[in-house]
């Protein structure tokens, strides 16, 4: 693959993550404004939310095998090695949970009955972490990004 | 009428997401503690965390289906496993940062 599919390929992983944080904070807004008549839109955006994420984790998992091992070798060569050593291995592993909670959220929305209350504040809890790990997520992705260019830095001359 | 219970697919998905949320952090952590184990996962797809995906996503599904078909209804409702979900998602994050920081 190209220098520029590469470069592609990440961007397209990142956009799916936060197009799923957008999606997820937009069905929380729903779920606490639900009703009979936006029933339809919530169970549509639990799906949407979860499909995002899998695209996300799919097309991520794929770049971080084969193409970030170059990427890792010159964070860990420069002052921020840290950015893999910390935020790499602590993003790769809690991206788990937060594909099971959204794998859970069309689970919770399409079979419950949620104009109780207790079912959408269950829905609520699981669509709240979605957003607040999805956020710490893309936040270490920025961080690992920077580690790269930090560790360009001890390789140049100023 | 409104129907209160939870459904058991939901339970039983509910329950896989906290059980498995605190086993991948186990997991973690004991691959990063025995070399030979994290080799094994590596040699198993090519890297150890293909492996470590598929292992986890397998059984995530897996224990959805059977804790589904084996729980009682009536044993869970939302804020208990709403609340069983919250606690084990922030324990297994925290325990993962802290394994981190101090590895």
């Amino acid at each position: 693959m190209s220098l520029f599919g590469i470069q592609v390929s990440v961007m397209v992983h990142v956009l799916f993550g936060v197009l799923g944080i957008i999606l997820a904070v937009a069905l929380l807004v729903y779920v606490l404004n639900a009703s009979e008549k936006n029933l339809p839109t919530i169970r549509s955006l639990s799906l949407w939310t979860a499909l995002s994420m899998i695209l996300s984790y799919v097309i991520g998992g794929w770049w971080y095998v084969v193409h970030y091992p170059a990427e890792r070798a010159i964070i860990r060569a420069g002052q921020w090695s840290w950015a893999h050593t910390f935020f790499m291995e602590w993003k790769e592993h809690v991206f788990f949970a937060l594909l099971f909670l959204s794998i859970l959220l069309p689970v919770i929305a399409y079979r419950n009955d949620l104009m109780v209350p207790e079912n959408r504040k269950l829905l609520l809890v699981a669509t709240l972490l979605v957003v607040l790990i999805g956020l710490a997520v893309d936040g270490s992705g920025a961080i690992i990004s920077r580690g790269v260019i930090v560790g360009y830095m001890g390789r140049v001359v100023p | 009428m409104t129907n209160t219970t939870l459904d058991k697919t939901t339970i039983g998905f509910g329950l896989s997401t906290a059980l498995m949320s605190i086993l991948n952090a186990l997991l973690v952590i004991f691959k990063e503690m025995t070399p030979p184990f994290k080799k094994a996962m590596a040699d198993t797809m090519g890297h150890h965390w293909t492996t470590h995906g598929v292992v986890v996503l397998g059984l995530f599904i897996v224990l959805g289906f059977v804790l589904a078909g084996a729980v009682k209804p009536e044993s869970w409702n939302a804020g208990k496993l709403g609340s069983t979900i919250l606690w084990s998602v922030i324990v297994s994050s925290i325990a993962i940062a802290a394994f981190y920081i101090l590895h």
